[in-house]
This record gives structure tokens, C-alpha cells and sequence, in this order.
């Protein structure tokens, strides 16, 4: 029996103790197993705990019949016409507890606000130094203060693709990026009609 | 022949213009190079924001620190240790594994591109010159932004043969082993080479610039043998 888990072909599952678990197929992009939720054990092997509208689809087509999940339709079943496995009792294996996985969308937001927060002060430092001085010196911080601040937001755009922050964070820069680009042209255009009206009085 | 040029520009500078046009032809060639690498789209994308920022970032510093502490320019190799940086950045950052290698491996298929289109500015502001020279294909600048000259063309020079070296780089790449090692290598030895025709070199044994390129030399050597020990073991 497979489990056709999305784009994720020919997953397995299988039962650990007091859990079940939905491992991917060798060579599937890590990329990939991060966008769905699987999580690397200490030995390197990714596997995911299905939750519980998974797991009773699951159970539905164990043993006989391969589970397909996809974002657009119910759970779909194929007849598997190899020999499946037994089927487990099973009440000896209670559906999976979630403490841990409805935790961690709570750090990782936690983690992403802690990291845009960052950025947002120093986009402000960069701001203040140039206020202060247009030394050498403070100019050089204050752009490594503002690619700093690029940094830390795309870390939080590569990790936490959901966090509210991160887009407001992105928007910010490159709504900065923009002003910046509109400014040079503006001392540029200036520069220009100086020149113009040098010549005209010249005239 | 004399190649005329009047840095006294009526319209938009062109030094300003060209290093933009350098920046969107070679960030936009490496997000397809990336993309066709399959690098996810988000992570081409973000190196695309990042890339031109470190690069004038790590380019103003360089000169910065160079010209002891004088004045800020543009500093190609500040440039390329920007672009590189910032390749790094992203492929630690992204959470799709093994991407640095292929990365750096497009940035240095892009950097002679880059460095192609940015000469043509300093050929038309009339900055980085050659040294006095009067011969064929030699530079007549007039205008008030600069000094009159007549000078070898070394940034045109520079733009030919960095523009071969982006061609002969993507055009080989997929069908010899070495291409990417090789452009690396030969990059740096033509911009050594080059630096002897430019008129800051005078009076100089070896300058700034070509001792970066002779460090740029060594390490392209080094990796170049490691890899290659390492692919013999492997194999």
C-alpha cells in the first residue's frame, strides 16, 4: 500500500510504537518535505505524523488500497493488487497526540516576529545614523545596517513563507529600493535643467 | 584610427546608466540560469534583490578602504566578492539543500557579463583608462569632466574580451567539465594582464587590483586541483 501524500508519490506507511507515520520516498527533495510538514528524525530520515482526518483516510484503504491525497478532492483509494500486510488491531494504536505539532506553528510564527522585529530596528538605525552623519564611516554602517535588515527578511520570507510580518517586512524594502531609485533620478533630472539653464544664460 | 569621445554628456550620464543596464542584464541572466538549475523560484528571486545591493555595498567599501579612507567609487572586485557573499547568504538561508554550489557556479558565469556592459560606462565617462598611446584604435577624450587624452582603449579592450569570456562560459558549460573552474581563472588572469595598460598602473611594479587578481588566481587553482583530487578518490 502507498500513499500518494500531494506531489509526493509512493509514500509509505508505517506504525512506531504509539505512532504512525508517513515516510517519503529516498530522493525527494527536502525542499519539498518542508513545505508539507515532514520533520528529520535524529538519525537524518524525514517522516511526517499524519493528523487526524489523514489518519482515518488512511485507515479507510489500509491494507488493500493505496491513499491519494491531493488539495482540489477527497481522499481517492487504488486497489493495490500486491499482497498487503495484515491488518493491525487497530485499538492498540491510538491516533497520534499533537501537542508538539500544534506547537510549533506558534515558535516558528514567535521566531519570524522576533527576526522582522530585528529588521524593522535596524532599517531605523540606518535611518538615524544617516540623520547623525554622512561621514564615511556612518555611511558604510548604515548601509550594512540596511543589508542586514534584507538579510534577516529573507530568512524569514525562505523559512517562515507565512508570516504577515515577513510580507510587510518585504514590502517595506522594496518599497525603500523604489524611493531610493526615484531619488537618484531626481538629483540626476536636476543636475540636467542646471546645466540647462547654465547654457540658456550663457546665450 | 581615433575613437572621439566628449565626456561633456547634454542628456544622462552614461556611467550611472551603464553600471544599471550591467546590473539588470547579469542578476536577470543568472535567475534563468538559476531557475533552469532548478532553484526554487522565491530563493532566484531574493538572490536577485540582494546580489546588486552587496555587490555596490562590498564596491563602495573596497575603494573606500583602498583609497585610504578618501573617497568612495566602484570596485569591480568589490563587486564579485558581493555578488559571491550574497550567493552564499542565500543558498545557507534557503532550506533547499545542496543550492550553494550551483549558485556560485552561475554567478561566475555571469560576473565577465557584468563587467562587460560596466566598461562601456567607464569608456564613456572616461574613467579606468589606458595609458598615453597614439596608435590605432587609440581614445581622443575631451570635455570638461576630464582631462584631454589620448589613450589606449583599454575598457574597450576589457569589454570584448569579458564578453568572449561570457559567451565561450555559457556556451560550453554544459559540454566540458571544467568551463566554469576555467572562466574563473581566465577572468582573473585577463584582468591582471589588462591593469598593465591602464594609466593608474604607471610607475607601478604590480597594483592593487592585480595583487586581488593574483589571490583570485591562486584560489581558482587551488579549488581547482582540490576538486579535481577529490573527484580522482571518488572515483
Amino acid at each position: 500500500m502507498f500513499i500518494y501524500y500531494y506531489t509526493i508519490p509512493k509514500c509509505i506507511f508505517e506504525f512506531h510504537e504509539t505512532q504512525s507515520v508517513i515516510l517519503p520516498p529516498k530522493g525527494t527533495a527536502e525542499g519539498l518535505l518542508q513545505q508539507y510538514g515532514f520533520q528529520q528524525n535524529e538519525n537524518g530520515n524525514w517522516y511526517k505524523i499524519p493528523n487526524p482526518q489523514e489518519y482515518e483516510a488512511i485507515m479507510k484503504g489500509y491494507p488493500n488500497y493505496h491513499v491519494i491525497f491531493s488539495f482540489d478532492a477527497p481522499p481517492a483509494y487504488e486497489q493495490d493488487f500486491q499482497n498487503p500486510a495484515p491488518p493491525p488491531p487497530v485499538q492498540s494504536y491510538p491516533p497520534p497526540s499533537y501537542p508538539e505539532f500544534q506547537e510549533k506553528p506558534e515558535t516558528s510564527g514567535r521566531t519570524a516576529n522576533i527576526l522582522c522585529c530585528i529588521a524593522l530596528a535596524l532599517l531605523a538605525l540606518a535611518f538615524i545614523i544617516i540623520c547623525i552623519s554622512t561621514e564615511g564611516p556612518a555611511l558604510m554602517l548604515s548601509f550594512g545596517s540596511v543589508i542586514l535588515s534584507c538579510i534577516l527578511t529573507i530568512i524569514v520570507r525562505l523559512r517562515y513563507p507565512d508570516s504577515v510580518f515577513g510580507k510587510i517586512m518585504l514590502g517595506i524594502l522594496i518599497l525603500l529600493f523604489i524611493l531610493f531609485i526615484i531619488a537618484v533620478v531626481e538629483v540626476i533630472i536636476e543636475c540636467i535643467n542646471c546645466l540647462d539653464s547654465c547654457w540658456s544664460c550663457s546665450w | 584610427m581615433v575613437i572621439e569621445i566628449n565626456t561633456d554628456y547634454t542628456l544622462i550620464p552614461p556611467y550611472p546608466v551603464m553600471i544599471l543596464l550591467s546590473f539588470g542584464a547579469g542578476i536577470t541572466a543568472m535567475y534563468f540560469l538559476n531557475r533552469r538549475d532548478n532553484i526554487q523560484k522565491n530563493a532566484a528571486g531574493y538572490l536577485c534583490l540582494l546580489a546588486p545591493v552587496m555587490s555596490i555595498f562590498f564596491g563602495a567599501v573596497l575603494t573606500y578602504l583602498s583609497s585610504g579612507f578618501q573617497y568612495f567609487g566602484l570596485s569591480s572586485l568589490g563587486g564579485l566578492a558581493g555578488m559571491y557573499a550574497s550567493c552564499v547568504i542565500i543558498a545557507l538561508i534557503n532550506p533547499q539543500k545542496g543550492t550553494v554550489r550551483i549558485m556560485i557556479k552561475n554567478c561566475t558565469l555571469v560576473l565577465p557579463l557584468l563587467y562587460s556592459i560596466s566598461k562601456i560606462g567607464c569608456l564613456l565617462g572616461g574613467c579606468c583608462r589606458g595609458m598615453s598611446y597614439h596608435g590605432i584604435f587609440c581614445i581622443h577624450y575631451t570635455g570638461s569632466n576630464t582631462e584631454e587624452a589620448v589613450v589606449f582603449p583599454v575598457q574597450l579592450a576589457e569589454t570584448l574580451v569579458f564578453l568572449i569570456l561570457f559567451l565561450s562560459g555559457i556556451c560550453l558549460e554544459k559540454k566540458k567539465q571544467n568551463t566554469v573552474r576555467i572562466i574563473f581563472i581566465l577572468s582573473a588572469v585577463s584582468k591582471f594582464l589588462l591593469d598593465f595598460l591602464r594609466e593608474s598602473h604607471g610607475g607601478q611594479i604590480l597594483s592593487f587590483t592585480q595583487i586581488l587578481c593574483l589571490i583570485l588566481i591562486l584560489t581558482g587553482l587551488a579549488i581547482f586541483y582540490i576538486t579535481d583530487k577529490k573527484n580522482i578518490c571518488q572515483a
